[in-house]
């Protein structure tokens, strides 16, 4: 090969550099990371201002870097084009800049372009949290503001490497109609459940390169350093992608190839050690950074114990004031020795050693009334319905508990009969009687049975004690009404329970044929 | 071996030319030398004479033979770049990219030429533009452009930079009358200082602005003079007859309901047309006719 003259080579950072600004320019015109960046910023505010408690740099780091892959998702659409223009049309093109220097340019303005998305998000997620005064709490390392800095150039790139290879702008045209099919619903009908994970993966494609190990990654996924080693990863594979394709002589490709398949490996294992190792160990590993826990917090609500870490103390009156109809209902012995609610916002803290219900962010009627039943069941000294360990049928304590989840719901506006959907309805967890039984105890007044309760608590709470026996100590009564709509009730959630357990045989079957026989029975909760 | 006439300010010289697409030699040891001036590149479909302009502009390497263009042999890398700075090609099938504008197009083309910095270049854009006559349409996205208008803008991409060799090919398809004529002066115009390679099957063209024409049948040279000794090699070959003749030579109907014949072997009337037979003042396109063979068969009326 002919060496390149000092002149020839001098002119080539200047074209570099003008090619780059053009491209660059392209890039920025397009509406699509527009688009992108609006619609992620809308989404991130509203669930940034929806998010009540404090924000940790964690929380917002993540919110960052989900939201990047909206513009992620345009670049991806941008740089299609423009990758179409270069590797189709641009061999055709006589001019005296090398096509090495046009690749480069493309890939460099696509990088930046990117960056400057990034850029943008970060701005505004800091201009957010600057207007909500709040405290961030935890820490955020010097490197880490890398990261949303490389997440959208990372999609652009994976558009340029793809309109290399394919020189078409099919990918793109892909990626739009899979998205808005996904968003649609469409996705399900063609995909259905049993490749339900490859559906997920699809509909959700911008997110891969964020969230490559989706579904499969822990707390603190963008603060670990091995994220932005499967960044870089990303980055080099891209780049080295492109160069294979253009490379003729057999040395070069084998070279660039062992280079290309060597980035693949670096981000292929960053992501598998993200997400291979166990919960547990995750907080403590190398991979993340150790932080001190913070101190804990407790507050007593009438005689309920409401505990977190240090920095979601805010959450804990929401939690007291929320479950206060329900707690009333127990006798104050009782709630003296019931469990902690242990509120958590899934950042890895520990759980107390003791036994504790778990509550998750802040309270709201919704997500309370799973708490309320958590909290009833253990408080009758049961375990929640919702396990599949043993059956409360036919016991006063099942019943029980369903009318004081009933009684949380009632004062929160809702219907008491709601409480069954806090249990995962199974024609083996109530019978027709018991719910009969339940159906009396909401129509009567409440303090009526509240003061049964009281009296008879050691009783009611008892395994032994039957649902039917729980009507005459608490001096209901059952009615043939009463009887009548439950079993009418009982049949509607059965054949409900029963077309569930079919289809999702059903899909197992297809993905996986099962010979494993029937579950057995469950025995009564003790 | 023929030996023509070399032109003054040689700015192309091809020795041995050759290239083969598969076992069809496409260019054969074709020697050349182009010089300032309009050169017309006349031949059948499948003669050469895209290969020979796609070699000349870099775009295809020769499989053998010597190539100088502007001073630099295009076969070696630095000779290709230098080449390209200073050269303005038109394609057979330019690419044209839909959503771009006019201006945005020939700024891409002209950083892709390394037309100085930024003003200087959107000066030079404007100036293309405006030489073209598409400065009122400089705006507009080339998928909303005639095939015509295309055309202008394909040829203000290659006059970008102000070449030293301006290589066209076909440059006149979809041009209406007015602007085959503002073609033609613009091409003259540029060629009176540099050298312009027009390949065409339009005669007219060459005619009216080529200085030297050269004829291509299949990859060989077969003519490389003057339009005038172009047109003088049918002189005394050309006639006009009541009738078509029946065989050996090319005829067509004219408009006043004779025949044009011309007679390949020889300044003679067709036989059995002496007396009849009225001789015309020959055109390029005879000449070009019948150097190629194709005043052998007959061209329907």
């Amino acid at each position: 090969m002919t060496p390149r003259t000092g002149r020839a080579a001098a002119r080539v950072p200047t074209a570099l550099a003008r090619l780059c600004r053009f491209e660059a320019g392209r890039l920025l015109r397009s509406p699509f990371p527009w688009f992108g960046l609006v619609g992620g910023l809308l989404l991130g505010y509203r669930d940034l201002r929806l998010m009540e408690r404090p924000l940790l740099w964690s929380d917002t780091l993540d919110s960052v870097l989900t939201l990047g892959a909206y513009p992620a998702g345009g670049l991806f659409i941008a740089a299609t084009f423009a990758g179409v223009r270069v590797f189709r049309h641009g061999p055709d093109v006589v001019s005296p800049v090398p096509e090495p220097v046009r690749r480069a340019s493309l890939l460099l303005a696509t990088a930046l372009v990117g960056a400057l998305h990034g850029l943008l998000l970060s701005g505004a997620a800091a201009l957010y949290l600057a207007s909500r005064r709040d405290e961030l709490l935890g820490d955020l390392h010097l490197w880490q503001l890398g990261v949303p800095l490389l997440t959208v150039p990372a999609c652009g790139l994976l558009s340029v490497a793809v309109a290399a290879w394919t020189r078409s702008a099919l990918p793109a045209f892909g990626l739009v109609l899979v998205y808005l099919g996904g968003r649609l619903g469409v996705s399900g009908v063609f995909l259905g459940d049993t490749p339900g994970s490859i559906g997920r993966r699809a509909t959700l494609l911008p997110d891969l390169v964020t969230h490559p190990a989706y579904g499969n990654e822990a707390f603190g996924y963008s603060q670990a350093p091995m994220y932005l080693a499967y960044l870089v990863g990303t980055l080099l594979f891209c780049v080295l992608a492109v160069e294979l394709r253009h490379r003729r002589r057999a040395a070069g490709r084998a070279v660039v190839g062992a280079l290309t398949a060597s980035a693949l490996v670096l981000s292929g294992g960053a992501i598998q050690s993200l997400s291979s190792l166990p919960y547990d160990q995750r907080p403590s590993s190398p991979l993340y950074p150790a932080r001190p826990l913070p101190a804990e917090s407790c507050v007593t609500d009438h005689g309920a114990r409401y505990c977190s870490i240090e920095p979601y103390a805010s959450l804990l009156p929401g939690w007291g004031n929320g479950l206060r109809p329900l707690v009333v209902l127990l006798p104050g012995h009782v709630r003296a020795d019931l469990p902690v609610v242990w509120v958590t916002h899934g950042a890895g803290e520990p759980p107390p050693e003791t036994g504790y219900v778990e509550a998750y962010s802040a309270w709201d009627p919704l997500s309370g009334g799973y708490v309320a039943m958590g909290v009833a069941s253990a408080a009758l000294g049961g375990l929640n319905p919702s396990m599949d360990e043993c059956t409360m049928t036919g016991q006063a304590r099942g019943v029980l508990a369903l009318w004081m989840t009933g009684e949380y719901h009632r004062a929160h506006g809702g219907d008491p009969m709601e409480a069954l959907a806090e249990t995962r309805f199974q024609p083996d967890t109530y019978s027709a009687e018991d719910l009969a039984v339940l159906s009396a105890l909401n129509d009567a007044p409440v303090s009526r049975v509240r003061d049964g309760v009281e009296r008879h608590w050691d009783a009611l709470a008892s395994p032994d004690t039957g649902s039917a026996d729980a009507s005459a100590l608490l001096g209901v009564e059952v009615t043939a009404d009463h009887l009548r709509l439950a079993r009418l009730r009982w049949d509607r959630m059965s054949a409900e329970w029963e077309a569930m357990v079919e289809e999702q045989q059903a899909a197992e079957w297809l993905t996986a044929p099962s010979t494993a026989p029937d579950p057995p029975e469950l025995p009564p909760c003790r | 071996m023929t030996t023509w006439p070399s032109p003054s300010g040689i700015v192309v010289s091809a020795r041995g030319l050759t290239k083969h697409y598969g076992d069809r030699a496409a260019l054969n040891r074709i020697d050349l030398d182009l010089g300032r001036g309009v050169t017309g590149l006349l031949g059948r479909n499948g003669a050469g004479k895209t290969t020979l302009l796609r070699c000349l502009a870099t775009a295809h390497d020769p499989d053998s033979g010597s190539l100088e263009v502007l001073g630099h042999d295009p076969t070696t890398a630095p000779g290709r770049a230098r080449v390209r700075a200073q050269l303005g090609f038109l394609p057979q099938n330019p690419v044209f990219y839909p959503n771009f504008t006019a201006f945005t197009l020939l700024d891409y083309i002209a950083i892709l030429k390394e037309v100085g910095g930024r003003r200087a270049r959107h000066d030079e854009v404007r100036r293309v533009l405006d030489q073209v006559g598409l400065t009122d349409r400089r705006h507009t996205r080339v998928r909303r452009l005639s095939g015509g208008m295309r055309q202008r803008l394909g040829l203000a991409g290659a006059l970008l930079g102000e070449p030293g060799l301006l290589l066209l090919d076909e440059p006149t398809i979809g041009l209406d009358p007015e602007q085959r004529i503002r073609f033609r002066d613009l091409v003259s115009e540029f060629a009176a200082t540099r050298a312009v390679v027009l390949s065409t099957h339009q005669t007219e063209d060459v005619a009216a602005v080529c200085d030297r024409v050269v004829v291509l049948d299949e990859g060989l040279v077969v003519f490389a003079d003057t339009p005038a000794a172009l047109t003088d090699r049918a002189r005394g070959r050309v006639w006009s007859l009541p009738e078509r003749p029946s065989t050996g030579s090319t005829s067509w109907r004219s408009p006043d309901g004779r025949y044009r014949v011309l007679t390949p072997h020889g300044a003679e009337p067709p036989a059995g047309y002496g007396g009849i037979a009225e001789p015309l003042e020959p055109t390029l396109e005879d000449g070009y006719l019948l150097v190629t063979g194709s005043a052998e068969g007959t061209v329907a009326a």
